[in-house]
Order: C-alpha cells, then structure tokens, then sequence
C-alpha cells in the first residue's frame, strides 16, 4: 500500500483505491452480471449497461430485494467472490490484516435502484463487527452523488458519537454533525473504498437514474480481536501463512 | 450405490428463549433431527436413528467416538461447531479424532462440508486460532493491555 493511501486511511478511516488487479476485478463483475442475468432470464450485453440499468428487469422494490437475496447466494455458489477481491486489491489489503486473513463467507450485494425507498440508513459496523476489520466498499458501476454512500470520517464520526452520548434523546447535535460533516463519496468502478467499520455510513435514494450495484465484505487478520459475530458462521480462512501453518501444527502435535 | 451414514449431533441450549441474538427460541431436539435428516438427504446421505447431543458450552461427551464405531457412522452432521464448544474453547482434539474415524463432517447452520484432509486441516487453524483469541480477549492481561493503550 502506497505510503500516502496508508496515512490517509489512518487518518481519515478510509481510502479510495484502484485495483492491484484489473483483470480480476473484471472477472468478478462479469461473473455476477452473469449470475444476475441468470436469475432474471435475461441476455447479457455491455456488462456496464446491463448492470447501471438493472432496475429496468424490476417493477416493485420488493421484486429487487428478493432477486438481491437470490444474487447474494448465487454469487458464492461456484466463485470465491472474498478471494477475488482481496486478490484484486492486492497490494493494499494485506498491508492492512496482514498474511492471516479471515474473509468474509458471503459477501453483501447492494442494489439500488432509482427511486429505491430503502436506501442503508446511518450505522456504523463496529461493534458488533471488530473494529480490527477492514470493509471493502466495491462499487460494479461507477457510484457518484446519490449512487453512492456517505460517511463521516474519524474524527466525525468521534464527534458525533460524543454529541449523541451527551444528549441520546435529542438528534439535533447528532444530526448537525451529519449534515456538516458527511462525505457523499465519488468511486468509480476500477477503484474501491477501504474504510473502518467504525465510521458511521449510509446512503440516501437513489436519485441518479442508474442502478447502483455494489459489493462489501469485511477481512480481518486470523488473530485480530473477535467482534460480537461468530467467527465461525461470518467468516472463514482466506489465507494463512506458512509459518503460522507450522506453528498451529506444531502446537497440536506438542499439546 | 450405498448412502453415506452420518450420526447426528444435536445441541441441548442452556436457554430456549432467546439463546442468541437475532433467534427467538431455541430449535427443539426434534427440529434439529428433522432439519439434520433433511440435510444429510441433500448431501446424498442418510441420518441415523440414534443421534448425540451435546450440552451447550459443555461440548460433546468422549462417548460419541465408541457411539461412531458401533452405529458405523461413517460422517457426522452437526447441527452447528457449537456443540464442540466448552466454554471458550472449541474441543479440536475430539473433533480432530471424529475426523480420524470418518473423515467426513458436515455443519448445519455454519453451512460447513469437510470432507478431504485439506479442508479439514483448514477449518482445525480457524479453530485452533479462534480458541487462543478468545482466550486472549477475554483475559485481564489483555483487557489491562488495550486499557493502556497498547504500551507495555
């Protein structure tokens, strides 16, 4: 990871980044729109046009969250979808968990169509995710203005906590804070968002005309601090390293 | 072509209300059974009549190993890794002789399928690494560490 994209993650709690990996990035999106594709009966084209105008397969928002669930296990079915990502920000992702990776099992689609009444409401990961975690926001389509999502960084975030710890029954400090300091983040599809799952985040509707399709999944280093999640339903090994291979062989043999 | 034979592992819950976030009651031993015939059916397999039971945070009992060899299970089909599970500590050497005798080990809610020495290896580092963190997370050293700031 570049020393600059490293400060600024540490400072901020997130960074925008291109993919290490191109050619696996595209692998990945053509294997989704292909499985998206699948599940609607429909024939592919342009993989950007088809996945930017999803939402025209849809009448209703419930037919898009149902096809989002059916998406979200089709996706894993045949395809390690954490470990092409990782693979496909490679240069970034082990600078931050390390050579022990846990990944996440079933990463999270997000579909949003135009208009989609149900954008993510404000929330941050951690707790109940670890805050050693790192969450990889990856956008299919370019996602700007409101195909987006926002997020206040660090020391927002820390503001805002802080405004609503003094005052839990009132949102107007909390909601002050919001509006001042959230960042409506601009990341084309090529690049990716790395940020700290103890940010506050969200998204608002939709209102740019295109579906946004997006992936997150989380990876944390094998012996991070555990969040609240079961290790062993949210996540499973992506990597170990050889020495840590040895090690865990050796303690079991020697116990 | 003869059908896979797993003996069921079932998890007696120390509450039936509410025993983990997000689940209202606890599934009954019946349930289980059910749901655990069903998924050794998609896996082309059979459950046994005779099942184990293991007490949560207790774990599962030597016996099921003298249970495997008289029945002839040939894999086993947990509901979930939590039945292996005393206190913070996943029992590796139980499962890791479970392993030894069937080489097959199926978990139902975790959605796990072991069936080769590589994946079984795999899914041992995980356990073996979950049970030192746990350890460590819950220890006063470590709570006095992080209470410091990470300075020693």
């Amino acid at each position: 990871m570049p020393d600059a994209n490293f400060e600024e993650f540490e400072q901020r709690g997130y960074c925008v980044v291109p993919a290490s990996r191109p050619d696996t990035l595209t692998a990945l999106r053509v294997h989704i729109r292909d499985v998206a594709f699948r599940l609607i009966g429909a024939t592919a084209g342009d993989v950007d046009v088809d996945l930017n105008t999803l939402h025209k397969h849809f009448s209703t928002p419930d037919q898009a969250t149902k096809f989002r669930l059916e998406l979200t296990t089709a996706m894993v079915e045949h395809f390690d979808v954490g470990a092409a990502v990782f693979e496909a920000f490679g240069n970034y992702l082990p600078m931050l968990v390390g050579n022990d990776v846990l990944a996440q099992r079933v990463p999270n689609v997000v579909f949003q169509p135009p208009g989609d009444p149900h954008p993510t409401e404000l929330h941050r990961d951690a707790p109940a995710n670890s805050p050693y975690e790192v969450v990889v926001w990856l956008p299919l389509v370019d996602c700007f203005g409101t195909k987006s999502m926002y997020l206040l960084d660090r020391k927002s975030s820390a503001e805002a906590l802080t405004a609503f710890r003094s005052n839990p029954d009132g949102q107007r400090a909390f909601q002050s804070v919001l509006e001042e300091r959230a960042v409506q983040l601009s990341v084309p599809y090529g690049s990716a968002l790395l940020f700290w799952p103890a940010l506050f985040h969200g998204s608002v509707v939709n209102t740019e005309g295109e579906s946004r399709v997006s992936l997150n999944t989380r990876f944390k280093n094998l012996f991070a601090p555990l969040g609240m999640k079961d290790p062993f339903r949210y996540f499973s090994v992506l990597h170990t390293s050889p020495l840590t291979r040895m090690g865990m062989q050796f303690q079991r043999e020697e116990a | 072509m003869s059908k896979l034979r797993y003996l069921g592992v079932t998890l007696a819950y120390a509450n039936t209300i509410n025993p983990e976030p997000g689940v209202k009651r606890a599934p009954t031993a019946d349930e289980q059974i059910r749901a655990l015939a069903n998924a050794a059916a998609r896996q082309g397999g059979v459950l046994l009549e005779q099942v184990a039971t293991a007490k949560q945070n207790e774990g599962l009992d030597q016996e099921v190993l003298r249970t495997i060899d008289e029945l002839g299970a040939e894999a086993v089909y947990f509901l979930t890794i939590d039945a292996m599970r005393r206190g913070n500590r996943i029992d590796a050497a139980l499962l890791q002789s479970i392993w030894l005798k069937t080489g097959r080990i199926d978990m139902l809610i975790e959605d796990v399928r072991l069936t080769d020495d590589g994946s079984f290896n795999e899914y041992l580092d995980m356990i073996s690494a979950m049970n030192e963190v746990r350890e460590r997370d819950s220890s006063a050293a470590w709570i006095d560490l992080i209470n410091r700031g990470g300075q020693t």
